[in-house]
């Protein structure tokens, strides 16, 4: 008798066990994990804004959050990694293998890294004091990687803009508030599949020298492009940069057996969940959402039941965060 | 006794301009009023600007937006010299002096002390708002206590958004008009007073009809009451007079016919009240002041 490959796929396999009939608040798109995470093991996050929440609830539910510079918002203070290149040039700095021309951006009468321009608000008061701040962090991130048992990385963006001297991938392009916007000087970058499979490929194997025993998970930001320098739609970009990041993920894979995907991207963008995970500015995930990627990330790397999540929100009821917040609409 | 082809025209005496500005609320008439104990006179005088929007106050620059400014100077509370010294967020004006263009600041004059300005603002961006929130179905929780509303009809709700959630969204809407009220208080303006939202009507089938779009009246009342309440907490904190004749047009927060000029606006009745309170806080100023 002959038999039809698709007849034996387990449930996570087929549509009608996976997603027919099923509660969307308990959809699950999982896949067997390759490695499982524990409490003993430490565990470091990076990438977009996306990773803010991988990195609280991490803390939240008492994993051995690996963070080797104090006050840091992610497991450095590089703060938010949007691009595999971006990615790759972080840790080729930290190992003295690319030093960017650029060290400081002026805001108003002080200067800030370009490289993470949000981390320190005050900035600092000269080109100098920045230079030696950066040293500690490289410092910090070189303990990171070699220290690490897992990093998780959420892919971000594929948009970017790039030194034309030297190659060096900024997270936001200067003019706005920091730095000066100068076209002679700075060029916008959409990457494309090969680009971000080679940087996350070389970043890994990296990785992989300095520390033998990481391992990766990676996965895909579902918060849309806040804008695109693509002359199309911003929801056109959107989709390229999230289908490109998640080929790549996919790529990389098939690649290394140390590195494994968790499908936050799928729980919130999957079609049957758009209407439902996103504030109203439909862009920022909302505590639900974030509540269920984070119950399917426990449930499958952790193999624990997860119930309350995220997020730690100042309360506008509060007569004080009320006015403070008007305050600020007012230009107070 | 004249004839018909004659008129008579007896000059009686001055009044005080009350000047309301902005969106088709401002649009309350010239109205004449006497104040009996002082013998003064009230004359209103409304000054449109055609699709007048929170966006139009303030510019992504940062400076108030051209319109109001032209508004504001036509009704004498700015004007513009060579010899000011530039204002924060008033952007200066270039005009023609013995053939040369040179840029003039812009200020607050001395006479608009002694005479109120009236904004009126925000229903455009509430019909924004709506618009998104209707179209997604949302309902939304408030600090304040919406009694009465519960006799309006309910709808089909696919998410109740917490008020942290709701805020930044209302304020990003309406932020430019603060930002707006504070240039022109810090720049010197003290009679500006913003006025309150009136309360939408009840008739679910005419605003279809009139905005082309639907909005159950709850949410419109809710996201009114919203926009007002967050007016309040604002002007306090610019020290601004805020006039807010809800609780006399409302009974138990809902419109009351005898106010209802058509689908958006309030009628006289309702100018008249608004004119009253103006001119109990700006005597209260006055007085303050003296």
């Amino acid at each position: 008798m002959s038999q039809f490959p698709y007849d034996h796929r387990p449930d996570y396999a087929l549509w009608k066990r996976n997603v027919q009939g099923v509660p969307s608040t308990a959809l699950d798109p999982s896949a067997p994990v390759r490695f499982m995470i524990d409490k003993e093991m430490r565990i470091a996050s990076g990438g977009s804004c996306f990773a803010r929440h991988i990195a609280v609830n991490l803390k939240k539910q008492g994993f051995n959050y690996f963070c080797t510079e104090p006050g840091a918002e992610y497991s450095a203070n590089f703060g938010n990694v949007y691009t595999t290149l971006q990615l790759l040039q972080l840790f080729q700095r930290a190992y003295g293998e690319f030093k960017p021309a650029e060290i400081a951006w002026r805001r108003g009468d002080r200067f800030v890294d370009p490289l993470r321009p949000r981390v320190f608000e005050a900035g600092f008061p000269t080109p100098d004091a920045v230079a030696k701040a950066t040293e500690t962090h490289l410092a910090a991130v070189r303990r990171l990687f070699e220290e690490l048992d897992v990093f998780v990385f959420t892919l971000g963006l594929t948009e970017g803009f790039c030194s034309r001297i030297d190659g060096t991938a900024f997270p936001a392009a200067p003019g706005k508030d920091v730095g000066e916007f100068d076209e002679s000087r700075y060029e916008f970058r959409n990457l494309g599949v090969s680009e971000n499979v080679e940087y996350l490929d070389a970043f890994l194997h990296g990785l992989r020298h300095v520390n033998p025993k990481a391992r990766v998970i990676l996965t895909v930001s579902p918060v849309p492009l806040v804008a695109t320098m693509e002359e199309r739609s911003v929801i056109q970009s959107t989709v390229y940069s999230k289908s490109v990041l998640r080929v790549c993920a996919d790529e990389i894979l098939r690649m290394h057996d140390f590195v494994d995907y968790f499908w936050s991207y799928e729980i919130i963008t999957a079609t049957y969940n758009t209407d439902r995970y996103f504030e109203l500015d439909r862009r920022s995930v909302d505590e639900r959402g974030v509540a269920h990627v984070m119950r399917s990330f426990f449930r499958h790397f952790a193999g624990i039941e997860t119930e309350q999540t995220t997020t730690a929100q100042a309360d506008p009821c509060d007569e004080d965060v009320l006015n403070a917040l008007i305050r600020k609409a007012s230009g107070s | 006794m004249p004839t018909t082809t004659e008129s008579s025209l007896d000059f009686v005496g001055e009044a005080t301009p009350y000047t309301y500005i902005g969106d088709s609320h401002a649009g309350v008439g010239t109205l004449v009023f006497e104040d009996t104990a002082t013998s003064t006179r009230v004359a209103t005088r409304p000054h449109l600007i055609w699709a007048f929007a929170a966006r139009d106050i303030i510019g992504d620059d940062g400076m108030l937006g051209s319109s109001l400014v032209e508004a504001l100077r036509r009704t004498s509370a700015l004007s513009s010299s060579v010899l000011f010294q530039p204002v924060p967020g008033l952007r200066p004006v270039q005009t023609w002096r013995d053939g040369i263009l040179v840029n003039e600041s812009i200020n607050v004059t001395a006479l608009a002390r002694n005479q109120p300005y009236v904004l009126c603002v925000g229903e455009l961006n509430v019909r924004y708002l709506l618009g998104r929130f209707a179209d997604d179905r949302i309902d939304f929780d408030v600090p304040f206590l919406t009694g009465g509303l519960e006799a309006l009809p309910s709808y089909d709700v696919r998410a109740t958004v917490p008020f942290a959630k709701l805020l930044p969204v209302v304020l990003d809407e309406i932020g430019p008009i603060f930002r707006g009220l504070k240039i022109l208080r810090e720049a010197g303006l003290q009679t500006l007073f913003l006025h309150a939202l009136p309360p939408p009507t009840l008739d679910d089938e005419a605003f279809g009809t009139i905005m082309g779009f639907s909005a159950p009246a709850r949410l419109r009342y809710k996201l009114t009451m919203l926009v007002n309440f967050l007016f309040e907490r604002a002007c306090a904190d610019l020290s601004i007079g805020f006039i807010n004749i809800w609780n006399d047009v409302t009974e138990n927060n809902l419109r009351k016919s005898e106010f209802e000029l058509d689908v958006v606006h309030l009628n006289r009745r309702a100018a008249i009240l608004s004119v009253h309170e103006v001119h109990r806080q700006f005597s209260a100023l006055q007085l303050a002041n003296a």
